[in-house]
């Protein structure tokens, strides 16, 4: 068995990992440093859960020199890619990682929330389990703390485990104050400019969820607030509740003047 | 658009464009789909749809549509949608290039338009035949999501109530719609030619007659009349649009659409890829574009697909979303997950075992009994599936569930909660709960099921609601240290 290369490699260029990191369907992942992946302790238990570990761990370091068949490294490589998203979940959680990952956070790197209210906030990805092979990547949105999936097939494929369930919390516990304000805003679905009964019941009945949230946050002496409190979601309680104008039709003038650029 | 779903096309093409000239915003090198190996994604997708070996032409610069070529056909890989199409045209060289410039809607009014370019992008069953100018428009890359107005729609003059205001030359955009003159079927060719010609005005002798009454007609025009005529057909269709997919005979062309999913899926997890409709959150043309309602969720999403940003929410308006489905009560909106069978494969190329995550596993809470049919109008098995309390994402820390007391613990369950016991919905229950709790005793043990279950809270606190303020008051004088507790929270979560 080889040894490991540590120091006298480091200048050494990250070759394979700056190959991996910059290719197609990876710009979720942050480039793991060297001495991260050559501290033996943070790959524990890694070594049955990849095949062909030590050329694997050997390729991801640079330092692999087996004369391979084709086969045989193709088995490999995969199963450095493998290994490196297992270490990549690892990694991110550790301090240098999250500052990477904090830095692509704020890049979108990872894309923008497809929820309309939420006007387009970076996502992170996570997993939805910590083992392998259980479901692919997921992007969390800090702001309305859901998960969506990837809009790309390319991402899609991506193995959750290399992200792992904990990592998005972690990140806002180290950096609480990146945590975004959270919004009551809402979709009210509309008929003719009127709400709907069913639709508006259920917002009702949310409101309600939110207020007991923000009790149970006073009995421990914290003050929540949500952004755009003022808006129109004021009123959600009040059950004769004024129809707002409906905002149809008006503007006959300005459809006029302005015609649609729709780019044909 | 112009392209045929694989299996029924009959297209011949056998002269390979050698050199392309690469359309704006299209590029033919650094491909973000991966197609060396056949094991990469692009030829594991061809081979899922039939194809042989494929090799990329053009991809454009959002990675998200693909021209791919496979023997001597022409295809459009539509990633977003796992969609192939064939092109059905016959000069591909030259057609490829400015159609796709075509797609992108940019410059139209620049580029000399050929028949043969729409015709490219025409659907096959009326390949040969003349298309109306409301088919070619429906079928141009981002308006997928729009339904063929009926002409007799268009034709009954109550339909159109006032929007002759609102649309600049609206008699001309209503004849291009309509396709009133006979040249509008040919209409890029010529009216480009027009343009260009007008300046001399040689050419209307040698036309054949059925050209010569418009085109004198059309001397009098500007050149630019005619992409103002354009745009203005197009704004006015959207308008129309947005009356007739809230009329009998639209819902139900929009129904079609919907099941066979054109609208795509909503991107949250925990709907579990519930069919979306495109709505607006504007009634007014100008304001914002095209969303995605899911009904699963009661929320708006903003389509994956670039293509879709310039296209204008009021052209299907605030209304439609709603109505559709009070329209079709018993529409089934639960999601089938089953139709994705290119996705799994792509994905199955990457990850030989593919089994659900254990957060999704088939333990699901039991609701309280007699549940109610029907709440405030919708069936309640149709009633936002995907929200509730299993449809809520838990963050977790290393399988510890995240405070709610932490700083930044969650905060927006609410967002996506839904009662366990639908009967705390209905305003009639509500009232008994909070001003005659004595009735419950009458109406049997079904509000008993839900008030006895100590980890359900939640469920009664609408009605405990009201009396809150008074009970936190009460708790806060009892609970003295309320700081101690936090750190001692905080600490278990950081």
């Amino acid at each position: 068995m080889e040894d490991f290369n540590s120091e006298t490699d480091s200048d050494y260029t990250s070759y394979w990992r700056d190959w991996f990191v910059s290719s197609r369907g990876n710009e979720y992942f942050c480039e793991i440093d060297e001495d991260y992946l050559t501290d033996r302790f943070n790959l524990t238990g890694l070594n049955t859960e990849v095949p062909y570990y030590q050329y694997a761990l050997d390729l991801v370091t640079d330092v692999f020199d087996l004369d391979a068949d084709d086969d045989l490294r193709e088995q490999i490589e995969k199963s450095a890619r493998h290994l490196y998203g297992l270490v990549h979940a690892r990694y991110i959680v550790t301090t240098r990682g999250l500052a990477k990952m904090l830095d692509k956070y704020k890049k979108c790197d990872f894309g923008k929330c497809p929820r309309v209210m939420c006007d387009g906030h970076p996502l992170l990805p996570m997993g939805q389990a910590d083992l392998p092979n259980m479901s692919t990547v997921k992007l969390y949105c800090p702001k309305c703390e859901d998960i969506y999936n990837p809009k790309s097939s390319r991402h899609a494929s991506i193995d959750g485990a290399y992200f792992g369930t904990s990592f998005h919390s972690i990140l806002f516990q180290v950096y609480p104050a990146l945590n975004p304000e959270k919004s009551m805003r809402r979709f009210e679905p509309r008929i003719y400019g009127f709400k709907v009964h069913a639709a508006a019941a259920l917002a009702r009945w949310q409101d309600g969820q939110r207020e007991d949230l923000g009790y149970r946050l006073s009995e421990f002496d914290i003050s929540h607030r949500f952004i755009e409190e003022s808006e129109s979601d004021d009123d959600a309680y009040d059950y004769g509740e004024e129809p707002v104008p409906a905002k149809t039709e008006k503007v006959a003038g300005d459809a006029a003047s302005g015609r649609m650029d729709l780019g044909n | 658009m112009s392209l045929d779903k694989v299996p029924e096309s009959s297209i011949k093409n056998s002269d390979t464009p050698t050199k392309l000239c690469v359309p704006p915003k299209w590029t033919d090198k650094g491909f973000e789909v991966d197609w060396e190996s056949p094991n990469d994604i692009g030829p594991v997708v061809a081979r899922a749809f039939g194809l042989g070996p494929v090799r990329p032409i053009l991809e454009d610069k959002l990675g998200m549509t693909q021209i791919i070529q496979s023997g001597d056909k022409f295809f459009v890989w539509d990633e977003m949608n796992n969609d192939i199409y064939e092109f059905a045209c016959q000069d591909l060289g030259s057609a490829l290039a400015d159609g796709l410039d075509r797609l992108d809607l940019s410059q139209l009014s620049e580029s000399t338009l050929s028949s043969s370019v729409s015709a490219s992008f025409d659907m096959s069953s009326s390949e040969g035949a003349p298309e109306s100018w409301i088919s070619s428009f429906c079928s141009l890359m981002g308006h997928e999501f729009f339904a063929e107005v009926s002409e007799d729609f268009i034709e009954d003059d109550f339909n159109l109530t006032g929007l002759q205001s609102q649309v600049p030359m609206y008699k001309e955009a209503l004849e291009m719609i309509l396709d009133v003159e006979p040249e509008e079927d040919e209409e890029e060719e010529e009216e480009e030619e027009e343009e260009e010609e007008d300046e001399d005005e040689i050419l209307g002798d040698e036309r054949p007659l059925g050209y010569r009454r418009a085109g004198d007609r059309r001397h009098a025009r500007v050149a630019s009349d005619l992409s103002v005529i354009e745009s203005s057909a197009e704004l006015l269709y959207g308008l129309i649009h947005q009356r007739y997919i809230t009329s009998r005979p639209g819902i139900q062309q929009m129904l079609e659409k919907y099941e066979m999913q054109h609208f795509g899926v909503c991107p949250r997890v925990n709907c579990n890829g519930c069919k979306v409709l495109p709505v607006g959150r504007s009634d007014t043309p100008g304001q914002e574009t095209v969303k995605l309602f899911c009904p699963g969720c009661m929320d708006i999403y903003t389509p994956p697909n670039s293509r879709f940003h310039s296209v204008d929410g009021a052209f299907f308006g605030t209304t439609f979303g709603c109505l559709f489905f009070m329209t079709f009560p018993d529409l089934s909106i639960r999601p089938r997950l089953d139709n994705s069978s290119l996705s799994s494969l792509s994905r199955s190329a990457s990850q030989p075992a593919n089994r659900s995550p254990a957060a999704q596993g088939p333990h699901r809470t039991p609701t309280p009994e007699h549940q109610p049919v029907e709440i405030n109008g919708v069936h309640t098995l149709n009633f936002c599936p995907g929200l509730g309390r299993d449809k809520i994402y838990d963050p977790r820390i290393y399988g510890f569930k995240v405070a709610e007391v932490s700083r930044v613990g969650p905060r927006m369950k609410w967002l996506r909660s839904k009662p366990t016991d639908m009967y705390d919905l209905d305003e009639t229950t509500i009232y008994e709960k909070t001003f005659n709790p004595n009735i419950k005793a009458e109406k049997g043990d079904r509000d008993g099921d839900t008030e006895m279950k100590p980890e359900q809270p939640q469920d009664v606190l609408i009605a405990n609601r009201k009396k809150a303020p008074m009970r936190r008051r009460r708790q806060q004088n009892d609970q003295q240290p309320a700081s101690d507790k936090m750190s001692v929270q905080g600490a278990e979560i950081g």
